[in-house]
């Protein structure tokens, strides 16, 4: 374990940023849902993506707000983050990103890379594709189970070599989604992955969001999660790129060891998100409710809307509920990632205080 | 999986830590293949590595410097905590191929103009020579000539103001 007192004074500075962070928010990460059809039907996925009618905007609509955006914001330290749905599902795709690139944005999507050959690698590098994140989510029988998906996992693994054949991308990462049921496959994955020149390896925990609500045996347990952010930091210690993700607060034990940063929910404060409707929002993770739209780009300017709505984002929402309000840890977690808040019940659906610390 | 600097820094961080055997923990990391074109033959010694991350690199200890106010990264391009002769070899590089990132280019950009060219060396040398004492957007320089001919070089500079950068980098997180 790295030393606790340094950890306590970043953290300190950490909040203190984290108070002018709500008052002067700085947009740096903007994710484009181009669709929610998905060629996957993911238990775990978080906007219920699939075989489903999807209400998109034109090719024209994204190049017309985007260079709202590069006007108003400028394109430097911004980044788009293109997601879905899968976003190569659509035709115009290429069209889009093309207008992006021109446009002077860096880009990064997630994909499962399942409609990734060499031919549309070679297109990816021509729009300008920085970033790269698929999604693998056990061995092929579990992945194929997972995503209800026969033949996924092969496909998906034939674009990821495709993406390292064509090469030229900053970072080609692999995530994987731990479940109850894959977590003993991590060591496989790991030897498969070693021996691929990807860039690194995210792994991150099911959460209780979107479908896998419904699926309450793949949440992990208590042990499950130690085991896993054990493993990360093992493999950390051993120099190996691995990671784990964004979300949620976890304690002085693992907070920067098992990824580069210390924890901080920037949803409404570095991120916002356009969903595919045109809708805005912060993270495309929170629960779709309406008092979370803060508007829709086919009728606000998104600049008035970043600067004076999104005041539900920029809060403490450790405020909320008695348990959080007395917590010690309160100051470093500010209630946790907003995606996994319980907006009915007012409490955190992911806490690790009894499990990490 | 591809090592880079970060993850053997990352990796020496913990053995210095957890008080292992760290020199050779991370030699071995260094010579492995696979590190060839991240530690260049002029650079410093696999052997200074430890001792850097135990007494000087505290970005790597705490928050990665890209958490670190901006005054404590510009210009470490070589991304060992100091800056040093070791960033104008590093910068002499970026110039010659090209920065790898977007943060690499932003460590390299001595001067803060966005861009990586040849400004940048003369403002890190001017650093190193102690002719300014912090880099700013833009250092101004004026030569003045006295009567008797002695040029004077009078370099204008104002300290660079702490820019915090907390959060994920820009990938997908």
């Amino acid at each position: 374990m790295l030393d606790v007192n340094i950890k306590k004074e970043h953290m300190k500075t950490l909040e203190a940023y984290r108070a002018g962070l709500m008052i002067k928010p700085q947009l740096r990460h903007l994710f484009l849902e181009l669709t929610l059809r998905c060629n996957e039907k993911c238990l775990h996925c978080g906007s219920s993506c699939g075989d489903v009618s999807s209400e998109e905007l034109t090719a024209q609509q994204y190049a017309k707000f985007l260079a709202e955006v590069k006007g108003d914001f400028g394109t430097k330290d911004k980044m788009l983050c293109i997601t879905g749905g899968e976003p190569l599902l659509r035709k115009d795709f290429f069209d889009i990103m093309a207008a992006a690139h021109e446009l002077g944005f860096r880009w990064g999507m997630t994909s499962n890379a399942t409609l990734i050959d060499d031919s549309t690698a070679r297109e990816l590098k021509r729009v300008g594709m920085g970033t790269i994140s698929v999604s693998i989510d056990g061995l092929e029988e579990t992945h194929d189970a997972f995503r209800r998906t026969h033949g996924g996992w092969q496909r998906a693994m034939n674009g990821i070599e495709s993406l390292l054949r064509v090469g030229g991308f900053k970072h080609v990462q692999v995530t994987t989604v731990v479940t109850h049921q894959n977590i003993g496959q991590l060591d496989e994955l790991y030897k498969i992955f070693n021996e691929m020149e990807i860039d690194s390896w995210r792994i991150i925990n099911i959460e209780p969001i979107g479908r896998a609500k419904q699926h309450a045996d793949l949440l992990l347990t208590p042990e499950d999660y130690r085991y896993m952010f054990e493993y990360i930091r093992n493999k950390r210690i051993a120099g190996e790129p691995v990671t784990y993700g964004c979300s949620h607060y976890l304690g002085m034990e693992y907070e920067r060891e098992v990824r580069d940063w210390y924890y901080l929910c920037t949803a409404g404060t570095y991120i916002a998100s356009i969903m595919a409707n045109g809708d805005i929002t912060a993270c495309l993770d929170i629960e779709r409710r309406p008092e979370f739209i803060q508007g829709n780009i086919l009728t606000d300017r998104f600049k008035d809307v970043w600067e004076n709505k999104f005041e539900i984002f920029r809060k403490n929402l450790s405020e909320e509920n008695e348990k959080c309000r007395i917590c010690a840890e309160k100051c470093r977690c500010h209630g946790d990632s907003y995606h996994s808040w319980d907006f009915d019940n007012h409490e955190p659906q992911v806490c690790f205080k009894d499990i990490l610390f | 999986m591809k090592k880079t600097k970060k993850t053997v820094m990352t990796a020496a961080l913990f053995a210095a830590a957890m008080n292992l055997v760290p020199s050779g923990a991370v030699e071995a990391v260094v010579s492995n293949d696979d590190m060839g074109t991240v530690f260049a033959a002029d650079e410093p010694d696999s052997e200074s590595v430890v001792g850097e991350v135990e007494n000087d690199f505290q970005g790597v200890y705490g928050p990665p410097w890209m958490m670190l106010p901006e005054s404590q990264w510009r210009g470490d391009v070589y991304e060992d905590g100091v800056i040093d002769a070791y960033d104008m070899v590093e910068l002499r590089k970026k110039l010659l191929n090209g920065t790898e990132s977007d943060w690499d280019a932003k460590r390299a950009d001595v001067n803060g103009d966005g861009e990586v060219g040849i400004s940048d060396m003369v403002m890190l040398q001017k650093y190193l020579m102690g002719q300014i004492d912090g880099f700013t957007e833009k250092a101004e320089t004026q030569t003045t000539e006295s009567t008797s001919g002695i040029k004077t070089e009078i370099v204008t500079t104002t300290k660079t103001v702490p820019v915090p950068v907390y959060g994920p980098p820009s990938m997908f997180d």
